[in-house]
C-alpha cells in the first residue's frame, strides 16, 4: 500500500510540488505491484551478473574552450541585471 | 508534383533535374499548412530558413558546385534533439523557451549533407509515453484516422513522414519509441545497435537504453540515413566503430537460407487477431522467399516490462532532477522563494507522465527498495541479453508484431498508465539489451489502420536486419496514407 505520506515523501525527493497527490497514489501503487514480479524471478547467479560488469570508459580530463567565449551559450540564458541569472534564496 | 516518394527516389529525380530542391520543399511546407491543423506533427516550422537553404542547394547544383549527399532533403527532428537556434522544447512546459547553443551530432552530420532541417516534430514529454498525447503541446493526431493515436513517444516524427510532410525524420526510442509510430502509422523505423548513433544532443531520458533512430517511407531511406549518422563521435563515449559498414550495400540479398525464430512471449495472449494472422503472413512470406522459420522461446521477455520502467524510471529521475528553471526555462519569478520551494513550484509544471515516473524512480532506488526492484530489473537485463545470445547461435533473426494491438482511439487509456506501459512488451527487448530492431508497415487492419512487423538481429548486424526488411518490403503492396 502506497500512502498519502509516502508519495508527498517521493514528491519531495524529486522536488517536485505534487497538486493532486491522490491521483498519483493510485497508479504509483498499481504500478508498483506490478515490479512485485521482479522480485519472484529466479537467477541463474553467474550469468545474470555480466552487464554489471561492463567497465567506463572516459574520455581524457581535457580543459575546451568554448567558440566565441562562450557567447552563443550566455545569450541564451534567462538573464537578470547585469548579465547575471536571478536565483531563490539558499537557506 | 508527387510528394509521397521516398527519399531515395527524391534523389535521383533532383540529379535528373526533374525536380528542383526548392520546388520540392516549397511544395512540402504547402503539404504542412494544409494538413497540420488536422494532425498537429510539428512544434516549430523552420520554413523561411528551409527554402532559402534550398535556393542555395538548386544553386550550387546549377553551378556543378559539390554538394552534400542529401541533396536539399527535407528532414523533421524529433523536439528532445538539439538544433542551434531552433526551439528544443521535448514537448515540455519547462523547456518551452529553450534553444540550444549547439547541434546534437545527428544533425550536424545531416546539415553537412546538405539535409534541410523543416523543423521540430512533436512527441509525448521528454520521449516518455507511448501515444503522444502526453505532449504538454497537446496530442499528434495518426493520419490514417485522425481519431486515433499515432503510437509514441516520436508520433511526430512517424506522422510528419506517413503524412508526406518530411520526407524523413530522425526520433528516439528508448522502449520503442521509434518502432511504435512506424507501426501505427505505416513506415520504416529503426532502432539501430546502442551506441551506433551518437547521442551527443540528445536530450537525456534513459541514457543506458535510448538511442536516435531514423523513420522513413522505405528501408532503403533508412538505410541511406543510418550510413551519415551512425559511427564514433568524440562526443558521445558510449558511440561504437562501424568500420567500412555501408548500410545501403546489398540491400537485395535476400533471405534465402536465413533462419528467422517467432519470439513466442511476444506472439501469444493479448494480441490482437489481425496483428496475429498479419504476423503468420509474414513468416510464410519469408518462408517463400526461402527463409527457414520457427518458433523460439524467450522466457524473460515476460518480466521485461517490469524491468524497462524500473531502469527507465530510475534514469529518468536522475536526469530529470537537473530541470530548476534558473539558467533556462520558462518565465516564473524567483522573488520570495528559498530554492527548495522555488524548485518544487516549478517543476510542479512537468506533466503527468513525467511525475509519475519520476516518483516511481525516487521509489525504487530508495533505501530499502534498490534491491527488490531496480537491482533485480538490473538482472532481468542480463537474462534477456543472455537468451537472446543463446537464440542468436540458433537464428539470424527473430520476428514478432512491433505492436501487440492496432492503434486506438485518442484518449482512450490516458488514464492507465499501466496498460499503456504493457503495450511496449514487444518492443522494449532491443533497448534493454541494446540489439538492433525495425518496424516494416506490412498490412493495413480491416478498420484501415496500420500493421507493422518488427524484425530484430544481434548487436551491430544492421546489414542482416535491413536485407530483411527489404525483402518483407517487397512483397507488400499497401495503400496510400488517406489523408
Amino acid at each position: 500500500m502506497v500512502e498519502r505520506k509516502q508519495i508527498e515523501h517521493l514528491g519531495n525527493l524529486v522536488k517536485i510540488e505534487l497538486k493532486d497527490p491522490e491521483k498519483y497514489i493510485k497508479q504509483v501503487e498499481q504500478i508498483l505491484s506490478y515490479f512485485e514480479r521482479l522480485d519472484k524471478v529466479e537467477f541463474d547467479s553467474d550469468k545474470m551478473l555480466r552487464l554489471e560488469a561492463s567497465v567506463n570508459v572516459l574520455r581524457e580530463d581535457k580543459h575546451e574552450t568554448y567558440a566565441d567565449d562562450g557567447k552563443p551559450l550566455i545569450e541564451k540564458l534567462k538573464k537578470d541585471q547585469n548579465n547575471f541569472i536571478r536565483a531563490p534564496k539558499m537557506v | 508534383m508527387n510528394l509521397g516518394i521516398s527519399a531515395t527516389e527524391f534523389l535521383s529525380q533532383v540529379r535528373e533535374g526533374n525536380v528542383s530542391v526548392e520546388e520540392f520543399v516549397a511544395e512540402t511546407i504547402d503539404r504542412i499548412q494544409k494538413v497540420e491543423g488536422k494532425i498537429h506533427a510539428y512544434l516549430t516550422i523552420d520554413d523561411k530558413n528551409a527554402l532559402e537553404k534550398a535556393k542555395m542547394i538548386d544553386k550550387k547544383i546549377r553551378n556543378k558546385e559539390k554538394v552534400g549527399s542529401c541533396l536539399g532533403m527535407p528532414i523533421s527532428i524529433k523536439d528532445n534533439i538539439c538544433t542551434a537556434g531552433l526551439k528544443t522544447t521535448c514537448a515540455s512546459k519547462m523547456l518551452e523557451n529553450f534553444i540550444a547553443p549547439y547541434d546534437a551530432t545527428v544533425v550536424s552530420k545531416l546539415k553537412t549533407e546538405d539535409a534541410i532541417i523543416l523543423g521540430k516534430v512533436n512527441l509525448d514529454e521528454f520521449a516518455m509515453g507511448s501515444t503522444t498525447e502526453f505532449s504538454y503541446f497537446g496530442p499528434t493526431k495518426n493520419p490514417w484516422n485522425i481519431e486515433y493515436v499515432p503510437g509514441g513517444s516520436s508520433g511526430g516524427s512517424g506522422v510528419s513522414v506517413s503524412a508526406l510532410e518530411s520526407l524523413i525524420s530522425l526520433g528516439s526510442d528508448t522502449g520503442g519509441s521509434v518502432r511504435s509510430p512506424s507501426s501505427f502509422c505505416s513506415v520504416v523505423g529503426l532502432k539501430p545497435t546502442y551506441g551506433l548513433v551518437s547521442r551527443y544532443g540528445l536530450v537525456s531520458y534513459a541514457n543506458s537504453i535510448e538511442q536516435i533512430g531514423p523513420v522513413a517511407r522505405t528501408v532503403e531511406d533508412v538505410a541511406f540515413i543510418l550510413n551519415i549518422i551512425s559511427g564514433l563521435d568524440a562526443h558521445d563515449n558510449t558511440t561504437l566503430d562501424k568500420g567500412n559498414a555501408d548500410y545501403t550495400k546489398d540491400l537485395d540479398a535476400g533471405v534465402s537460407g536465413k533462419k528467422i525464430g517467432m519470439i513466442i512471449q511476444m506472439t501469444g495472449d493479448g494480441i490482437d487477431k489481425e496483428v496475429a494472422s498479419a504476423t503468420n503472413k509474414a513468416i510464410s512470406k519469408f518462408e517463400d522467399l526461402g527463409a527457414e522459420c520457427s518458433s523460439i522461446s524467450l522466457d524473460a521477455v515476460e518480466h521485461s516490462v517490469a524491468a524497462y520502467y524500473t531502469i527507465a524510471s530510475a534514469e529518468a529521475s536522475s536526469n530529470l532532477s537537473r530541470y530548476d528553471n534558473l539558467r533556462y526555462g520558462f518565465d516564473f519569478g524567483t522573488e520570495g522563494y528559498e530554492f527548495k520551494a522555488y524548485a518544487s513550484k516549478v517543476r510542479s509544471n512537468f506533466g503527468p507522465e513525467v511525475t509519475r515516473r519520476m516518483l516511481l524512480g525516487a521509489f525504487v532506488l530508495s533505501t530499502g527498495y534498490y534491491g527488490k526492484y531496480y537491482l533485480k530489473a538490473q538482472k532481468v537485463r542480463a537474462m534477456i541479453k543472455s537468451q537472446l545470445d543463446e537464440a542468436f547461435k540458433k537464428v539470424d533473426l527473430l520476428i514478432a508484431p512491433t505492436m501487440p494491438i492496432l492503434p486506438f482511439k485518442i484518449g482512450e487509456k490516458i488514464d492507465d498508465p499501466l496498460t499503456l506501459y504493457l503495450l511496449d512488451i514487444n518492443t522494449i527487448t532491443a533497448n534493454l539489451s541494446g540489439i538492433p530492431a525495425i518496424s516494416v508497415p506490412f498490412d493495413i487492419s480491416s478498420s484501415g489502420l496500420p500493421i507493422g512487423i518488427q524484425l530484430l538481429a544481434n548487436t551491430l548486424q544492421e546489414n542482416k536486419l535491413l536485407q530483411a526488411a527489404y525483402a518483407l518490403q517487397q512483397t507488400t503492396h499497401l495503400p496510400k496514407v488517406p489523408l
